[in-house]
């Protein structure tokens, strides 16, 4: 009886194994496909970027090894800095985004007849092609008589034309106005969902205590949507930090009067696709993911410390 | 009795399906011959057209053109079945590519280790590939293997690009770098006729200033594309007013050298300062500075005819008004050779015999002669000038350039500013250094001797 006892518990235990087994095989196999996909094209490929930093490659010969003197290149090269500089001022996209997207959602966040269609309109930036895009924001920043222009030397605000794209301090400006132009539906769309769900009484304690409509954004809506306002952040932030195709189509492809527009990313491209300096272009790239990834964890470690941080009483 | 029905017109189909598309007449093609030996060859025809000895047998070659289909795919499959039936034997497999993404199409494929065996390269592509040593050197392969044909290619075509001194590929179209049209409403508005506009740039840049005070400030001249054409463009002027770009073994730039260089300059800033110009010059290309003329701002127009139809499309009116000028010329007095649409052939292709003859083919005089009647642009043969159709006009504007091609691409200039290596980076040194000097960042000398050095130093570590 003992021994069938045993041979029981060992039936069991095995049972239990082969159970485990089969549960954690058809956990990878369900996982394998993503795995294969994320090797394929991404660590792969960042293993290469790595190696091919360390070379000199044309794309049409084989690598040369070079050791660190693409880094070193890299760190003696003004368009780096130039480049470094403009995607950190292309930064300050971020906070106006927020900013905007925010007041645009509260202002769609309510029960009006026809406000599905104001939030459509406002969300058509974010479904129109970048080409597109450029050919609206041409016409619009056109001199001498593009729409701006035309419309502030009708209304007698300037006397000579706004040299929007063809001056060097104003290019870069230019086009981070496309950049929020583009991004403000997109991001009103995620802070509407996260609106609607801090709920309306809130709002209603805060007005019987008298709070008034900015107090009420600012101690209600603001804690209530954080993890979107964190969310969008840090998106956002990587978005400007690699924006690249507004620059592309703004300036034809040339980042501006004396490089003005020349960002990062565009460096990088064009290092890779023009000038075909694969091995500085992939030694960029490094450079770039690291900074990127440095900066996205030091935003999510500010904005979640401010996160927990407990509510003053 | 269904059957015996539905299976002749199974057969029927699968016939229609099979067999060539017969040669059609288009609307948008009235220049087309169909009567002519390209869409109606005969033996004799294939026998003539047969020049390249070895030709592989049995060979498979696949051809990239860019930019030309869907639109000329007709064309381009009638020269591929006249090949066929000249080498036979010899498949031709058509792989056209896009205009977008063309240039990085042609690098991935070299990068794949499986490129075209004839590949349709723009002329300022070439270099980069000459130099990483994966093309067929031509000078070798056709011009000292068949001297007579090599004397068939127009010698600024043949030798715009070069590495080293070696021509890498075969001139295929060609367009007629500047011909000067004037917009007939604001001349006439204005009352200028076409002696009163200036031949030379010497006098244009005054004509510049003066136009922009006569109209009020409505009109411009003319403007520039430099935010795309500056990298070449203002190293052509140099040579077009006679300023010598390199040194007698072309081992450095000495254009900063000549006082003349940075006088251009100046006088290119003056007229931005003084809005003789528009300040989109700065940025424009081409295709911006068509627009604004097409917009009815500016008096002239000075590019190619090919490109006359974007005016035409843009705004028929302005188009219907043009009258062709005098281009405007440089101390030099030279007109350079425009725009070279090439055919290169990978030095690893497994059949370079049947690749080189076709690349032959594409661009020998009856081949050619038919692309000129299809579009308005000019073959790099020059047997092709001796053919009615170009020694004969007619009353379009394009019509009226072709009598005139034989003798202009018998003499355009070949200025060599291709064959510089990193040429990419010389662009952009150029283009940086020529902005600066034209913003005032720096002054004209300053730029140019920044711009030179910074070439030199290029050419020293070669």
């Amino acid at each position: 009886m003992a021994a069938n006892t045993l041979l029981s518990n060992e039936e069991l235990e095995r049972g239990r194994r082969a159970r485990s087994v089969r549960k954690h095989i058809t956990a990878y196999g369900f996982l394998a496909p993503a795995f294969a996909f994320l090797i394929v094209f991404l660590f792969i490929p960042l293993i290469v970027a790595i190696y091919l930093s360390f070379t000199r490659y044309d794309l049409l010969t084989s690598p040369e090894w070079v050791g660190f003197a693409n880094y070193e290149t890299l760190f003696q090269d003004p368009l780096f800095w130039q480049g470094l500089r403009n995607s950190f001022i292309y930064l300050s996209v971020t906070p106006i985004l927020i900013v905007l997207s925010i007041s645009l959602a509260i202002v769609v966040n309510r029960r009006l007849r026809g406000v599905y269609i104001f939030r459509t309109i406002y969300y058509i930036p974010a479904v129109t092609s970048v080409v597109a895009v450029g050919m609206i924001f041409e016409f619009v920043f056109a001199e001498p008589a593009g729409l701006l222009n035309g419309v502030l030397t009708s209304l007698g605000i300037i006397d000579a034309p706004i040299n929007f794209l063809t001056h060097p301090n104003s290019t870069l400006v230019s086009i981070m106005l496309v950049t929020i132009w583009r991004g403000i539906g997109f991001y009103m769309i995620v802070f509407l969902a996260a609106l609607q769900s801090v709920p309306e009484e809130l709002y209603e304690a805060a007005a019987l205590d008298g709070a008034n409509r900015f107090q009420q954004h600012w101690h209600i809506t603001v804690p209530g949507i954080r993890p979107s306002i964190i969310f969008v952040a840090i998106i956002s932030s990587i978005s400007a930090l690699k924006v690249f195709e507004e620059i592309w189509v703004m300036t034809d492809g040339t980042a501006g009067l004396l490089d003005s527009a020349l960002t990062l990313m565009f460096y990088l491209y064009r290092q890779a696709f023009t000038n075909l300096e694969m091995g500085y272009a992939a030694a960029i790239a490094v450079v770039f993911s690291i900074i990127t990834v440095v900066f996205s964890l030091l935003n999510l470690r500010y904005l979640e410390r401010n996160n927990h941080e407990p509510e003053q009483p | 009795m269904k059957k015996l029905l539905v299976a002749p017109l199974l057969m029927l189909a699968a016939a229609m399906a099979i067999a060539p598309v017969a040669a059609q007449e288009r609307e948008d093609r009235p220049n087309r011959d169909l009567s002519g030996n390209f869409w109606s060859p005969t033996e004799e025809d294939y026998a003539r057209w047969r020049v390249i000895d070895g030709v592989e047998d049995g060979a498979t070659i696949r051809f990239w053109p860019w930019a030309l289909t869907p639109d000329f795919e007709d064309y381009l499959n009638q020269i591929i079945a006249n090949f066929e039936a000249t080498y036979p034997g010899v498949t031709v497999v058509l792989e056209g590519q896009p205009a977008a993404g063309a240039r990085d199409n042609i690098r991935n494929s070299f990068a794949a280790g499986n490129p075209a065996d004839v590949i349709n390269m723009s002329d300022g592509w070439v270099a980069e590939f000459a130099e990483a040593g994966v093309l067929l050197n031509t000078d070798e392969a056709l011009g000292a293997a068949y001297p007579e044909l090599r004397e068939e290619y127009v010698d600024g075509a043949w030798e715009k690009v070069t590495f080293e001194g070696v021509t890498y590929h075969l001139p295929w179209y060609l367009a007629f770098s500047n011909v000067m049209a004037v917009n007939g409403l604001i001349a006439e508005e204005l009352g200028i006729a076409a002696e009163d506009i200036p031949t030379t740039w010497a006098d244009a840049y005054q004509f510049a200033c003066d136009v922009r005070e006569q109209s009020g400030g409505a009109y411009y001249a003319y403007s520039f594309p430099w935010g795309e054409l500056a990298g070449l463009g203002v190293l052509n002027t140099f040579i077009g007013e006679g300023i010598p770009v390199y040194n007698e073994d072309r081992s450095a730039v000495v254009f900063n050298e000549d006082p003349a260089a940075a006088a251009i300059l100046d006088e290119y800033k003056r007229l931005l300062d003084e809005d003789c110009i528009p300040r989109v010059s700065l940025t424009d290309d081409v295709r911006d500075m068509i627009d604004s003329f097409s917009q009815g701002e500016i008096l002239l127009l000075q590019t190619g005819p090919q490109l006359f139809r974007l005016v035409e499309e843009n705004n028929p009116e302005v188009f219907e008004s043009l009258f062709l000028g005098q281009q405007f010329v440089g101390a030099a007095n030279i007109t350079s050779i425009g725009g070279v649409q090439t055919l290169a052939i990978p030095a690893s292709t497994q059949y370079p015999n049947a690749a080189l003859a076709f690349a032959q083919f594409v661009t020998n005089a009856d081949v050619q002669t038919a692309f000129s009647r299809e579009v308005p642009i000019y073959s790099s043969n020059l047997v092709s000038y001796e053919d009615p159709f170009f020694t004969e006009g007619g009353p379009s504007l394009t019509d009226q350039l072709r009598p005139l091609a034989g003798e202009y691409f018998s003499t355009a200039v070949n200025t060599g500013i291709l064959d510089f290596p990193q040429l990419a980076e010389v662009e952009q040194i150029v283009l940086g250094e020529f902005q600066a000097a034209l913003l005032g960042v720096k002054s004209s000398q300053e730029a140019l001797d920044a711009m030179a050095s910074r070439i030199n130093a290029i050419l020293a570590a070669q």
